[in-house]
């Protein structure tokens, strides 16, 4: 990006801001650090000094953009209309211009865009892991052996483990029903295809069961979120370009299941994508983008759900409600699923604290974010804990294994799913 | 700053609570106005005996302090004009007691104003004085500016709750001042001097604030009007007949237009004037309370009134108000907020002198504000990157100063003088009422190290 | 009182006057003091006493120094209007600058604010002989230090007050006072405590022992405690709450009741002189005590001091005493308050001349040093 236009671009947005600090009351990072360069309008400040020449792009100021969860709470809460999450992505990009990211991260995002080599790389992963990783005390997930240079796992951490049979191993690539209301494209994402297969799983069933076809393109790439949210666009650009690639056919939806990956195709390409003509084309693919539990409200045959006497309750994903628009949708599902105690727990809407790479780079801090998250789940008395993202899922199951609890943890879709199965089930043993 | 007295200052609050990088300073250096000034560094105390000690080297050394809230002043007070050290009070959260059966509480400065809000509602008590920025602001902040809010017409702004202070000299020394019964001691009333000093006399350390009983009851109406002196004399006459409404807020013609470009909601965008008003107390007392004032605007010519039914529809009725700011920014991203004040009875004369004032100068301006008293809240909408407009702003922002004190008002209503109306300061307290104030400065800071360059410490810069 | 160091004058131009001629001759000055500074002049501001404007439309009265707050509240009261401090019946025989002085009593503070409060602005002259205008017609006002209220501190001897701006509030559409006696401070506190849990407060309370009224008043039939009190508002609220305090007068057992609609305020009422009267001697504004504290520190007073009687605005905590012939042992009652967890003011003290001890000390010592280096209104050890 030319530097003339993204300081333009800045200026645009610098501008509105009037300093009020009401992002001050919304930022679950400055609730935690108390420090004024926690803050949107501090970074946005910062900006205005770049801009001036007064700030330079040093590490330091890296590290104070990179300290920013972009869970979209400022650009909501903000009376102005600062575009914040805009801005500091492109912050970030800046600043990777200009100091270079990690080397690890660096061969990371790389490896991103050679498919296979990244594919065989987790197949891998999932064998050997434990040579590295042992598991957890409850059983729940790994953790590292030993402090693995450049992985920023912290020893506490327990992080799931890569699964043994990718999504793509459990599922065919096209699956096909007898009368297809529509053709739906999946974009499982690279959590559901390694680490959560059967939440993807889930996905497929629902779409079948209401009589769509669904596909998954054997040649989807990452979507690109850690990339280019640590600034690396231009890997961000390129995998963008192949996934547009792959999704354009003639599908009539395209289904998400990740939070980062909807928002992702649904808005954040069109900030990194440049070309013109590959722009149009995301614009076009952008309109079909719905996150499942959207297509459930949507189109979803509520006669289909069965009963599910279950407590929950339920996570929005940082980029569902903010990134997707997406929260009513969820909470209309659960109201149609006969049985379910469904109960809303305090700040619902506010970060589980995982912020992609955010929580590697900062646990502690993630940690603290992420008590607050639990402690509102465990007050609502809930068994189950639904969300719509596969990080914060990673991260919250983390939380619950550190604090001993015994709430469990599973994505809308396999609730779903799982209500569908026992309406099959009701349905039979009903005749 | 020497490493020597560097490394004595980190040794009491800690290294992690101590900012010295260029990228931190520069988050310090503003606050909610549009000036921007570097400390020289920052320091994050947790207690009065470490703020103590901080004062202790900062005056063997002659450097400046600058003490911050949550920095959402609009008067420049937390912005370190002259360098310095920013000390940052937000670690200092803690309530020490509220006591429900005397009815007070006490606290320390950092705590945000709405989690202390909400811990008095939690005890069944009231605390009324709520400024609008008290998702962010800190007590400590509303003591220094003597904050004001929706409710001062009724039950009275900030220092009408301040009962005693603890505060910290710039020598380092610790006073207290008032007492938890009545506030009322004996000599010149300290208590009141450092409520709304603007960080130019000590550094405060802990409140003790008055608690009431809450409202029974309540009702919002909305008036809408064709002519603004009609709203004006609405006001005048509801009071002075009677009824002394909680909040009485007017939205003037532009500021209607704003609003309902925003929201589309329906409002009047016709009318001259809007007021919402509220009414609180006694159940019986309200509903007598909202007849008589339904009689006054019918009696001053309001085109309708609207009271609402449902705490809902209340809340709709208040929506238009709280969406004012968010309407402003999309028609120009740089908002200044003035709070010139003026007697009741001369807000229709204002409310011309501001329109005069935005045609001479050709700039976008909408008035709204609190009119039960007087606090007017003129809004300049411009673009900072307009220097040309800007330099239209200030001259602007002069006179709309000097047309409020024209009419026996005041140059600031809640904002406080701090750095952007120091320069004006004397118009208003007259030479002899300048030099009063700073001798009473210097007898308590006899060095100047207290927030330099505000208030009465302003000295226009050879230009 | 020495006739020959008190001075009648006429304008405030003399004021200045006199500061100039004191800042010459070394001969300090003091107002509405009963102990001149020794070879000092107290000046009687008596005759600068207009009533300069009463502002209906933005409730404010413009006065001077000189009007007596009786003859205010009445000129109000024609026009529909009252300020709170001189509504109430205790205070009226004050001038308003003697109210200023004395550090804004209030007896409706409980439901209507401290009287320091209803100053809106003032005009003092200060020291240097000039005049300095404070605060204004503004409800609202943060310009400046708050001055208005920091010289307005009780016998603070900074400057002496020529003109006051005063917040005034319509009248209330019903007043009902109420007299009510209790056999003992038990019973008397408990009817406060129902009192203080209604959500609406009265208009004003102000308690008294029988020794009070018999010192005070010359009334040696009253009941051991009687409790003045009013009730303003809308007519059916008020008569909601009288009923109320029928109950709990009933409840804690009540020797006397006796009620009346007062909206001539000029009609007579149980304690209205008690501040007023001439016999005996009287300490305000002295003793503040937490309300939960009061009862205890009162009996354990009563048995320690046999010959004071009590009195003041016990729902709040404030506290007087009554006595005749030989002073109080002041620091003994101070001790039995600050033990209870009260607070002394320092008012005592400072009627007598002395700045009170204290951490504030220092700090008003530099202030006198700066604002009135010459030591027109300071005792000249304090400026040594």
């Amino acid at each position: 990006m030319s530097e003339q236009r993204g300081h333009e671009e800045w200026k645009q947005q610098l501008v509105k801001c009037i300093r009020c600090g009401t992002c001050r009351s919304v930022c679950p990072v400055f609730k935690e650090e108390n420090n004024e360069n926690t803050t949107a309008r501090g970074k946005v400040q910062l900006l205005e000094g770049v801009m001036e020449g007064t700030i330079k792009l040093t590490p330091t100021l890296q590290e104070r953009f990179n300290k920013c969860l972009l869970c979209k709470a400022c650009v909501k809460g903000c009376p102005s209309g600062v575009r914040t999450d805009t801005l500091f992505l492109s912050a970030r990009q800046a600043n990777a211009c200009e100091n270079s990211l990690p080397l690890v991260k660096r061969l990371a995002f790389k490896g991103l865009t050679f498919r296979k080599l990244f594919d065989t790389g987790l197949r891998i992963g999932s064998v050997m892991q434990h040579v590295v990783m042992k598991k957890s005390a409850d059983g729940r997930g790994n953790q590292a052996r030993f402090n693995i240079p450049g992985s920023g796992l912290d020893l506490r951490r327990i992080i799931p483990p890569v699964a043994a049979n990718t999504l793509r191993d459990i599922v065919p690539k096209k699956t096909t029903v007898a009368n297809p209301i529509g053709r739906a494209v999946f974009f499982p994402g690279c959590m559901l295809n390694y680490i959560y297969p059967e939440a993807g799983k889930a996905v497929v069933n629902i779409l079948n069961k209401n009589n769509w076809d669904v596909t998954i393109p054997d040649d989807l790439v990452c979507c690109g979120t850690p990339a280019f949210t640590s600034g690396d666009q231009a890997t961000g650009r390129e995998l963008a370009t192949a996934n547009l690639k792959s999704l354009s056919g003639d599908y009539d939806v395209v289904i998400t299941a990740c939070a980062s990956c909807g928002a992702a195709l649904k808005h954040e390409y069109g900030e990194i994508l440049q070309d013109e003509h590959i722009h149009h084309n995301w614009e076009e693919l952008s309109t079909k983008v719905l996150d499942i539990s959207e297509f459930v409200s949507k189109y979803g045959n509520p006669a289909l759900l069965g009963s599910l006497p279950l407590k929950i309750t339920y996570h929005d994903a940082c980029h569902l409600v903010r990134g997707m628009n997406v929260s009513k949708q969820p909470r209309q599902v659960f109201a149609d699923v006969p049985e379910l105690d469904f109960r809303n727990m305090k700040d619902a809407d506010v970060c589980c604290g995982a912020g992609g790479t955010f929580s590697m780079a900062y646990y502690d801090l993630s940690r603290r974010i992420n008590d607050h998250k639990l402690t509102n789940a465990e007050a609502t008395g809930a068994d189950y804990l639904v969300t719509g993202c596969s990080a914060c899922r990673m991260h919250i199951t983390d939380g619950l294994s550190q604090r001993k609890s015994n709430m469990k943890v599973m994505h809308t879709a396999e609730l779903i799913d799982l209500a569908y199965q026992n309406g099959t089930q009701q349905k039979k043993g009903g005749k | 700053m020497n490493q020597a007295v560097l490394n004595e200052l980190k040794a009491i609050v800690g290294e992690a609570h101590m900012l010295t990088e260029l990228e931190d300073r520069y988050c310090y250096s503003f606050d909610s106005t549009f000036i921007n000034s570097m400390p020289d560094l920052v320091l994050q105390p947790s207690s009065r005996d470490e703020i103590a000690a901080i004062c202790r080297i900062a005056h063997a050394h002659d450097i400046p302090i600058v003490t911050r809230g949550a920095a959402t002043g609009l008067s420049g007070g937390a912005v370190p004009v002259k360098g310095g050290i920013v000390l940052e009070m937000t670690r200092l959260t803690n309530i020490i007691e509220i006591n429900k059966v005397n009815r007070y509480a006490i606290v320390e400065p950092g705590i945000i104003t709405q989690d202390y809000l909400a811990a008095v509602d939690k005890a069944g008590l009231f605390y009324p004085p709520d400024p609008a920025s008290s998702k962010m602001s800190t007590l400590g902040g509303n003591i220094a500016e003597c904050a004001g809010g929706p409710r001062g017409v009724k039950y009275g702004i900030t220092r009408d709750y301040v009962l005693g202070l603890e505060v910290v000299l710039p020598d380092g020394s610790i006073v207290q001042t008032g007492n938890l019964v009545d506030g009322d001691m004996s000599g010149p009333d300290w208590t009141m001097l450092f409520c709304g000093s603007e960080g130019t006399l000590g550094i405060i350390t802990k409140i003790m604030l008055k608690l009431t009983h809450k409202p029974q009851s309540k009702q919002t109406m909305m008036a809408t009007f064709d002519r603004i002196e009609d709203a004006a004399t609405t006001v005048s006459t509801m009071m002075s007949s009677g009824v002394i409404p909680t909040t009485l807020e007017i939205m003037d013609n532009l500021t209607i237009r704003a609003v309902e470009n925003f929201l589309n909601i329906g409002l009047p965008v016709e009318a001259g004037a809007i007021l919402l008003i509220e009414v609180d107390g006694d159940p019986k007392a309200v509903e007598k309370h909202v007849q008589h004032v339904l009689k006054v605007c019918e009696e001053c010519n309001a085109s309708s009134v609207k009271v609402a039914k449902t705490a809902q529809e209340a809340d709709d009725l208040w929506k238009a108000r709280r969406s004012v700011s968010p309407a402003c920014g999309k028609i120009n991203p740089t908002k200044i907020s003035e709070d010139a004040t003026v007697p009741r009875s001369r807000i229709p004369e204002m409310v011309s002198a501001v329109q005069a004032i935005a045609k001479k100068y050709d700039l976008k301006m909408v008035i709204f504000g609190h009119a039960g008293d007087g606090n007017l809240h003129p809004n300049i909408l411009s673009n900072k990157h307009d220097k040309e407009e800007m330099a239209r702003v200030e001259k602007a922002v002069e006179e709309l100063f000097q047309a409020a004190l024209k009419l026996g008002g005041t140059l600031s209503g809640e904002h406080g003088i701090g750095y952007m109306k120091a320069p004006f300061l004397v118009w208003e307290t007259g030479v002899e009422g300048f030099q009063f104030g700073k001798d009473v400065k210097y007898a308590v800071d006899p060095k100047s190290l207290m927030n330099p360059g505000k208030l009465f410490d302003y000295r226009p810069s050879p230009s | 009182m020495n006739a020959e160091h008190v001075v009648d004058v006429q304008s405030r131009q003399e004021v200045s006057d006199y500061i100039y001629k004191s800042a010459a001759s070394k001969i300090p000055l003091c107002v509405y003091r009963t102990t001149t500074p020794p070879g000092g002049l107290r000046l009687n501001l008596q005759k600068i006493n207009r009533l300069i404007e009463i502002d209906s439309d933005n409730l404010v009265a413009t006065v001077e120094p000189g009007l007596v707050m009786g003859e205010l509240a009445e000129e109000l009261a024609r026009k529909g209007l009252r300020f709170l401090p001189a509504d109430a019946p205790y205070y009226r025989h004050l001038s308003v600058g003697e109210w200023a002085y004395q550090g804004c009593p209030n007896a409706s503070s409980w439901k209507y604010g401290l009287g320091k409060h209803t100053l809106m602005g003032s005009t003092y002259i200060i020291p240097s002989g000039k005049s300095i205008k404070l605060g204004g017609k503004t409800v609202k006002n943060v310009t400046g230090y708050d001055f208005t209220r920091f010289l307005a501190g009780a016998y603070s001897d900074i400057g002496i007050g020529v003109e006051f701006l005063l917040k005034l509030l319509p009248q209330p559409e019903c007043r009902m006072r109420f007299l009510v006696g209790f056999p003992s401070l038990q019973q008397a506190f408990g009817f406060i405590n129902d009192l203080r849990q209604n959500p609406i407060a009265p208009a004003f309370l102000m308690a008294a022992d029988a020794k009070t009224l018999s010192l005070r008043l010359g009334i040696t039939t009253a009941p051991p405690i009687l409790l003045e009190f009013e009730l303003d508002g809308v007519t059916q609220e008020v008569e909601a709450f009288a009923d109320d305090i029928h109950r709990w007068a009933e409840k804690h057992q009540a020797i006397s009741l006796s009620s009346s609609n007062s909206e001539d305020i000029t009609a007579q009422t149980g304690l209205g002189t008690i501040f007023s009267a001439q016999t005996a001697s009287i300490i305000c504004d002295e003793w503040k005590i937490p309300y939960d504290k009061q009862l205890s520190a009162i009996q354990k007073l009563t048995k320690d001091h046999s010959n004071i009687g009590w009195f003041g605005q016990w729902a709040e905590g404030k506290l007087h005493a009554a006595f005749t012939n030989k002073e109080p042992n002041i620091l003994d009652i101070s001790k039995t308050i600050v033990n209870a967890g009260g607070v002394s003011s320092g008012v005592y003290e400072r009627q007598h001349g002395n700045i009170p001890n204290g951490p504030l000390k220092p700090l008003e010592i530099a202030l006198r040093k700066s604002i009135d280096p010459q030591g027109i209104f300071t005792p000249k050890e304090v400026l040594a």
